[in-house]
Order: structure tokens, then sequence, then C-alpha cells
């Protein structure tokens, strides 16, 4: 009898006790759902919990950004909300997102409202500047080659006829071997987007007689109606003075010229010759060739500043659409036009945008009509074709092992350039300075190198760049961030440098290799010379002067949110004072 | 026996009462990462017909030049000359803009109010226009928005000119090379450079006056001339010298605050190449090779390339005798094209496999070959690769 009182009672409490362990688990899970925590599913937004959704993972960022504009002076609206880091002590992970968005945000503006069956449309770029991707792997920017094309692909599914032209300017670092393989890689995507043409710009003068390997004329042509070669107007090789394209019914003659505006840009001419004409004279002559062939537009792609383009467009009335350079980065939106009808574009910098142009030769008042289209993640997809190619250009990167094999040079750092002082890895300096390296070991900058496998959390479809060095300057030690260049004695591969793998001390506090020589030595016989003291000088940083080194590679592409307000947080995750 | 099924009742009572308190309190949230969750919802437009109307003094405002790292603001004035209350709420700004908060997020009829845009340039730029959005609830608006923008440019304390790798062109063959790159200010009208610092004995470096009409192009208050000088000792091949220019102009700080003295550092770079350069489609360099693909042999395939030839003898550069090729069925052609001021002779390199030729495969692990004997003293003897295949 009392064996089955006590069994009956041990049954009951195990019954109860997963009862209450249910309905636990189901409170916490309620819990999530009402503050929006991203598990793969659709995120409620205030006001309505059952009907609206959160696009994507990535629009708690873009949040983010809006709480952002309030951060300096707007500081009642986030007292309420503290950011939780890593530094909370939070006991379990924080939710990947969390928003209440407003009930109905204002929607991106729907393409091409009003556009009625334009006979042709036209999309402009230009001063890509090496930006292949969203400028930079931040989430959230604008831009890319990929979205790029998915425009097209969408404009091409209204059956419209189009086509595109880009200002030139292509790449960055054209004189690297990097920047050449970027600058194969761009020309064969926009082959692949049907690229009408594009025109000859600083970066593409700065890569030399290489260039001349790269005009393909029956592909994707250069165009330079004012720029001769080698003293010789009909040199093989030289880029065209024009062309003329059939776009569905609407014939194109299209040109180009370099801007005496840019010319000081414009690297030396040396063995590879080449002069820059004055644009107007060489523009009159091209334009009585394209007017012969009687085309319903003329464009002219100007690699010049706005004002010089500007003054080509009242100069050759008979142009209907100028291509400008020079102009910022976040153009204007509203249509520009001079005179009574040239409409002149500018489609900004990075690749950020795209200037699309409709022709509607029926209308009555205006036949062009134009609007600037940012390339954002709502309404542009990637295009799987342009993925591939930017997969075959890491292998490439890879293949080649430019991490290894492109110029290295002295790290400027180096009070003296002595082969001691090169760069010895966190763990040499952790021998001594226990904490910190206690302290670097926890923070992302130990995972710095592994981050550039894996991409971000919510970065879909993540192409591995552990062997690009635009990549690797920043996400390993002993490179110099912003000239995307190697020191000798730093990185060159995860096999070949182990210990130099993922953001260490170095990168801040500069090599280390005759500090530890003389530490050790000290070490040993205690004796404290000048030099000793020197090098320990050299070795320490303060967190002003630490400011300017994080913002080398914490900058506005790569790191929107790092500024001198935000700089104390970013502080606080990496820290380690003292030096044991 | 009792108490024992006494006290398994009530730890069992007590277990279920703990499941239904968790069910009826939910757990204090940890606060979440980049939270919003106060956001307001987009104002409404009214169904009565009475409606506010937002009129803004202006809509953009020019800084004029900003230095980086220099904080700027400016206040936008906006008026409800409408019926109803008009609501504002902040947007979105396509960079780092931030706005302050409202004065008041509801002006009515006939309020007004001040909007505050504020920014730092982290980067120089030519041109900046950076855009913040104020969402409304005035109906008269596209889609309820109404956009401030600021625009100006950015400059930098010191620039150099080339921006980013100083490349040399061209090196002298016997003798030292040359080259001349700017530092200028269009801040301060009498920096001054303190030392020129290269690390290596290939390269120095000496600062001179600047030219003026070279100043004002540039937008320049002051500036030097750096005239680089490269021995005839560097090796051919690819080199990169760190350029370390130090003056005494001090760095703005983040803070806005005056600094330590600027120091720049440009890389002086460039190439030593031989005496022959080929370019062309179908040249592959770094494999001395020329590609002709796959193609019908009967119907052949022909590559134009341009060869140039530095420090050729006077008489010209020739070749001592006819190309000798590997099959024996490409033919090649040089022929001199048009004469230049150039340092250099310029020739039209044709390698031709001819329509009807053998079919033949010349790829990575037998390439064809064509060797050219020559008059040149650096270059008495040219090896080219040909890779093909010809079905």
């Amino acid at each position: 009898m009392t064996n089955r009182i006590i069994l009956t009672g041990l049954a009951v409490i195990l019954v109860c006790g997963a009862f209450g362990y249910v309905m636990y688990r189901q409170a916490h899970e309620n819990a999530r759902n009402d503050r929006g925590v991203d598990s793969g599913e659709a995120v409620p937004a205030a006001g309505n919990l059952t009907t609206d959704k959160v696009d994507s993972p990535a629009a708690a960022d873009e949040i983010a950004d809006d709480d952002r504009t309030g951060s300096a002076s707007d500081k009642s609206s986030d007292a309420a909300i503290a950011p939780a880091t890593e530094s909370n002590g939070q006991a379990e992970p924080l939710p990947a997102i969390s928003i209440a968005k407003p009930s109905a945000p204002p929607a991106p503006k729907p393409l091409f409202e009003g556009w009625v069956s334009p006979a042709a449309v036209i999309v402009f770029s230009g001063e890509q500047h090496g930006y292949i991707e969203p400028c930079g792997c931040s989430l959230n920017q604008l831009g890319g080659l990929s979205r790029r094309a998915d425009l097209l692909r969408q404009i091409g599914e209204r059956e419209w006829p189009v086509t595109a032209f880009d200002g030139g300017g292509l790449v960055n670092n054209p004189t690297r071997q990097q920047g050449k393989l970027k600058f194969d890689m761009t020309l064969r995507c926009l082959t692949d987007m049907r690229y009408g043409a594009v025109a000859l710009g600083v970066e593409e003068l700065q890569l030399s007689f290489d260039f001349l390997s790269y005009h393909r004329p029956d592909e994707l042509p250069f165009l330079a109606a004012n720029i001769l070669f080698f003293d010789d107007p009909k040199f093989t090789g030289a880029p065209l003075t024009k062309r003329v394209l059939q776009i569905g019914g609407v014939k194109i003659g299209v040109t180009a010229v370099f801007g005496m505006s840019l010319k000081a840009d414009a690297p030396q001419a040396g063995e590879f010759q080449f002069e820059i004409l004055e644009p107007a004279t060489s523009l009159k002559k091209v334009l009585a060739e394209l007017k012969a062939e009687r085309p319903d537009l003329i464009i002219l792609l100007s690699h010049a500043k706005p004002d010089e383009s500007r003054k080509l467009a009242e100069t050759f009335p008979e142009i209907d659409i100028v291509l400008t350079a020079g102009g910022s980065e976040d153009p204007d939106p509203k249509p520009k036009f001079v005179g009574d009808k040239t409409l002149l574009v500018a489609p900004g910098q990075k690749g950020k945008y795209m200037a699309a142009v409709g022709y509607f030769p029926d209308a009555a008042e205006q036949k062009l009509r134009y609007e600037l289209i940012a390339l954002d993640e709502m309404r542009f997809k990637d295009t799987p074709a342009i993925g591939q190619h930017m997969r075959d250009y890491q292998e490439e990167l890879k293949d080649r092992n430019l991490v290894a094999t492109e110029l290295a040079v002295e790290d400027p750092r180096n009070a003296q350039a002595i082969d001691e002082n090169a760069f010895m890895g966190a763990k040499v300096c952790g021998e001594c300075h226990k904490s910190a390296w206690d302290v670097w070991q926890t923070t992302k900058h130990a995972g710095a190198t592994e981050s550039l496998k894996t991409g971000r959390e919510g970065q879909n479809n993540w192409i591995n760049r552990v062997y690009d060095p635009e990549c690797v300057a920043c996400h390993v030690t002993g490179w110099d961030p912003q000239k995307i260049v190697r020191y000798k004695t730093g990185y060159t591969g995860e096999q070949a440098t182990p210990k130099l793998v993922g953001q260490q001390c170095e990168n801040c506090h500069g090599p280390g290799g005759r500090h530890v020589e003389l530490e050790r030595q000290w070490a040993k016989d205690k004796k404290t010379s000048d030099e000793l003291l020197t090098w320990r000088k050299f070795q320490r940083l303060d967190k002003k002067s630490a400011f300017n080194l994080c913002a080398k590679c914490h900058d506005g592409d790569n790191d929107p949110h790092f500024d001198s307000d935000s700089f104390d947080r970013y502080w606080n995750e990496i820290a380690h004072p003292g030096k044991d | 026996m009792r108490l024992g099924a006494v006290l398994a009742g009530i730890i069992a009572v007590l277990a279920s009462t703990v499941g239904v308190v968790a069910l009826l309190s939910p757990r204090p949230l940890p606060p979440a990462k980049l939270a919003l969750s106060e956001a307001p919802a987009v104002p409404k437009i009214s169904a009565t017909g009475k409606h506010p109307k937002a009129v803004f003094e202006e809509s953009e405002f020019d800084f004029g030049r900003m230095e980086v790292g220099q904080e700027r603001s400016h206040e936008f004035t906006v008026r409800n000359e409408g019926e109803a209350p008009l609501i504002l709420q902040k947007g979105k700004t396509n960079c780092q803009c931030t706005v302050s908060e409202l004065e008041t997020g509801q002006l009515d009829p006939g309020a007004s109010a001040k909007i505050t845009l504020t920014w730092k340039p982290t980067a120089q730029a030519d041109q900046f226009a950076k855009t913040a959005e104020i969402i409304t609830n005035d109906p008269h608006l596209e889609r309820q928005i109404f956009q401030l923008s600021i625009k100006g440019l950015v400059i930098p304390r010191l620039k150099t000119n080339p921006e980013k790798d100083w490349v040399v062109p061209e090196l002298a063959e016997d003798g030292p090379t040359e080259f001349t790159g700017t530092v200028i200010s269009p801040v301060s009208d009498d920096f001054r450079i303190l030392s020129l610092e290269s690390g290596t004995a290939l390269m120095s470096a000496a600062a001179l006056p600047i030219d003026k009409d070279i100043l004002e192009q540039n937008s320049g208050l002051s500036g030097y001339e750096v005239r680089v000088t490269l021995t005839s000792q560097i090796p051919v091949g690819a080199f990169a010298f760190p350029l370390t220019i130090k003056t005494d102009l001090p760095a703005r700080n983040a803070d806005g605050s005056l600094g330590n003295a600027m120091e720049l550092n440009v890389l002086v770079s460039g190439q030593r190449r031989g005496p022959i350069r080929v370019i062309g489609r179908d040249w592959i360099e770094d494999r001395m090779a020329v590609m002709l693909g796959g193609f019908d042999a009967s119907a052949g395939k022909k590559a134009a390339l341009t060869l140039f030839v530095r420090g050729a003898p006077d008489e010209g550069f020739r070749l001592k005798q006819p190309p000798v090729c590997t099959p024996g069925a490409l033919k090649v052609t040089l022929e001199p094209e048009a004469k230049s001021n150039a340092p250099h002779e310029r020739f039209r390199l044709t390698v031709e496999y001819p329509a009807g030729a053998p079919r033949v495969a010349h790829r990575e692990d037998n390439p064809g070959q064509i060797r050219l004997l020559t008059n040149h003293s650096k270059a008495p003897e040219i090896e080219l690769l040909v890779l093909f295949n010809a079905y």
C-alpha cells in the first residue's frame, strides 16, 4: 500500500513536472515571437502580430541605420532600448533580429512609374571604381554587378528594348595584377549584360599597354573620339571613335570623349604613348559622321567633370543624352536638361545607381524620361550568372596566389628596416601579455580570416574570398589595409603563415620582432637598455591614436556605423589595458 | 507514508503552478540587438478631407567646402499651411546623416518647426550630396515623404597627385629615371615638408617649389613638387617602394580638433621591362604565347599582334632570317608600322595557320613555337609559343 502511494506520488510528480516544462518552453517561444526573433520565419510587426512580415533579416540593419540617424542628438528614443552587445553578459544568445517595424513603412518606389511602352530604354553607369559588389561588404549597401544585371533582366521582362553604356572608370588599382583581373571579370559581366559600349576613362588609361589587350571591338567596344595612340589615327587596337547600334526599332549613335577637366588625373604618357586632344574639335568631326547615319538618338559618354560635360552639351545641341562623370557619389534624382532637349545624366559613383532613360518618340512633349535607380536589395536580386563570374574571379585570385606573389613593401612604421623586426604573431605577444591575449581570442578580430570564408549571418550564397587581397588586407596581419599591399613579413596564406591569421596585435602596435628579441634578452639578464625602452615605446598605442588605425579598416564602405560617436562602443569590445 | 504522499502531492501542484505561471507571465526580454521597438507607424492620411500641408522654406543646403572629420549642421524650417495637424517622422538617410530630434512631432496648422541635419564626412569627395527623408501625413507629397538634401565638397587637408600609387611609366635604360608628383594643401597656405623617407638606396626624393598653375588647377593654397629619382640599378621586373612624406601640417582629429603633424605614404611603383613587348587580344603575356584557339582547319585562323621594340640598333630592328616555326605550316610576318616620336619601333606581327593546312593540335603540353633571330643586342633571339587546335 505504501509503495503504491509512493509510486503514485512519483508518477504524479513526473507528469506535472513534464507539464510544467512544456508550459515553460511554450511561454519562452511566445516571448521570442512577441519581440520578433528571427528563427527563419516571418516576423510579425508591431500592431499586427499575424499578417505583417519583415522582408528579410537584413531589414534589421536597415532599421539600425534609421536608428543611427538619431544617434548624435536624439538620445531619447534610443535610451529605452539598450543595444545588446557581447559585453552585456546575456546568458543566452541574442536574437538575430528583433524589430517592430512601422505597420506600413514606406515601400521603395516602384520602377518606371508611369512609363508605358518606351521605344527603347537606355541604362547608364559610370565610375564604378572597382565596386563589383554592393559598396563594400557591409549589409544593406547599394550597387553591385549582380543587381545591375537583374535590373536589365527586369526591363527585358517588360519586353522593352534595352541597352546600356558605361562612362569609364571601371576599376581601382589598375596597375596591380588584381586590378587587371578585376577589369577582365568586369568586362565579361558587362558583355553578358550586352552593354553597347564603354567610354575610356582615367583608370582604363592607367592599364597602359594591357588595356589594348582587353579592347575587343567585336564584343564590347571602348570608345574615345579624342585620344590619339602612338601618333597614329589608324593604330590597330585603338578604341573606336563611335558606334551605331539598333535597339528594337531605335537607331542609336554613340560616341565618347575624355575631358580636359580630368586630364590632370590621367597617367603620364611614356612608353604607352597617348595624347588627349581637345574634345570639342574631335567631337565635331565624329558627330558629323554619326549624323550621316541618321540615328534616332545621339548619345555622348563624357568622361569629364559636370561643368565641362554641360558645356559640350551646349556646344552640340544635336546630342540627345550626355552621360557625365565627376559628380557626387549619390547623385540628384531629378532630371537635368541642357537647353531644350539635351538630357544630362549622372549615375554617381561606385555603381550604386543606374541612370535609366526611356525614349518615347511619340510623346507630345518630353520624348525622354529619366529615372535614377538605386540598386537596393529589396527590388533587385542576385543574378546567378554574375555570381558565377565572381566565383571564377576568386578562383583566379587563388590560382595566381596574389596574396603571396603581389609585391610586398617595408612597413613604414619600422623604426629600423632590419630583418629582426618582423611580424611575430599574437601567440608570441601572449607569452608576456597574457590578459591581452585572453581578451583578443574572444573578439571578432580573432576570427577575421575565417569570416572571409563564411561571410556574415544573413549573407546568402557567400563566395569564399580568403584569397582576395582586397579583403585579406583587413582580415589578416601584416598588410596595409588602405593601400592593399603586403608588408614583407606579413601574411601570405593560412598554410604559409598560420601565425598571422586574424586581425592581430601587430596590425595596430606595429611588427614586434625586435621588441620580442630584446624582451627575451631582458628576461634573462634584466639589463634595461635605451634600445629596449625605445622599442617598448614603439609598440605602445593610446586610445586616441587607435581611432585612426581602426578607421583604416572600419571605413565608410565597410563599416558605416563606425565613427567618433560610436568608437567607445567598439573600443569596449576589444579593450585590453595594461601590459601584464 | 501519508506524509510522503502529501509531500508528493504538494510538489506536483507546485510543478504545475510553475508551468501555468510561466505561461501567463512571459519572461522579461533581454534587450534586443539593434531594436527599434518604439518605432511609430507611418502617419495615416485623414479621411475627413481636412489635410495638413508641409511647406519647407528650402529643401537643399550647400555646405560648401568641408574637411574630413569636420561636423556641420543646418536647420531646415517646416511650416504647416494646411487645415489639420501635420505629423513629422524621421525617415531614411542615404548615408551617415543624422537628423536631430524634431522639436515637435506634430505641428498644428500655422505652426513651424526646425529640423537639423548634421553631417561629418569621413572621406574626401569632389562633390557630395546626401539626403534625409521626412515622413509626413501630408497627402500632397509623393509617398508622404519630403526629402531634405545637403551638398558640398569634402577637401582633404593634404592631397597627392597621383592620388594613389605613383606609377613610373617608363624606366630609362641607361641612367636614372625621374618622376614628379605633387603634395598640395587646399586648407593651409604655408605648410612645410619636413622630410622624405624612402627606405631604399634605389630611390631618392626631393621637394621643390610648385608651379603656380598646377597649384591653381588643384585648388591648392600651397604645395610642393616631389621629384623622385630611381637608379638604373633597379632589376628587371616589378618594383614598389614606399615613400613617406612628413609635413608640419596638423591633422584633423575625429572630434574636430587639430592633432599630430600629418604624414603621407605613397607607393612609387613600376616595372623594368625587356626591350621587346607584344600586345594584342590573342596574346597571353605571362606565358609568352599566342592563343589561336580552336578552329576549322579548312578555314584557318589569323592573329594580329603589335610588337614594340626599344633600344633597337641604328639601322633599325630587323630579323636576321625568316621565322622558324613549329609546326612548319605556321606563317609569321613582321611588318613595320607608322613611325612616331615614341622611343620605340612598332611592328605588326601576324601569326597565321593557313586555310587547308593539316589538322593538328598544339596545346599546353606540346605548344607550337615561333623562333625569331634578330639584330637587337639585348634580344638576339625571341621565342613565342602558339596554342591552337586546328580540327
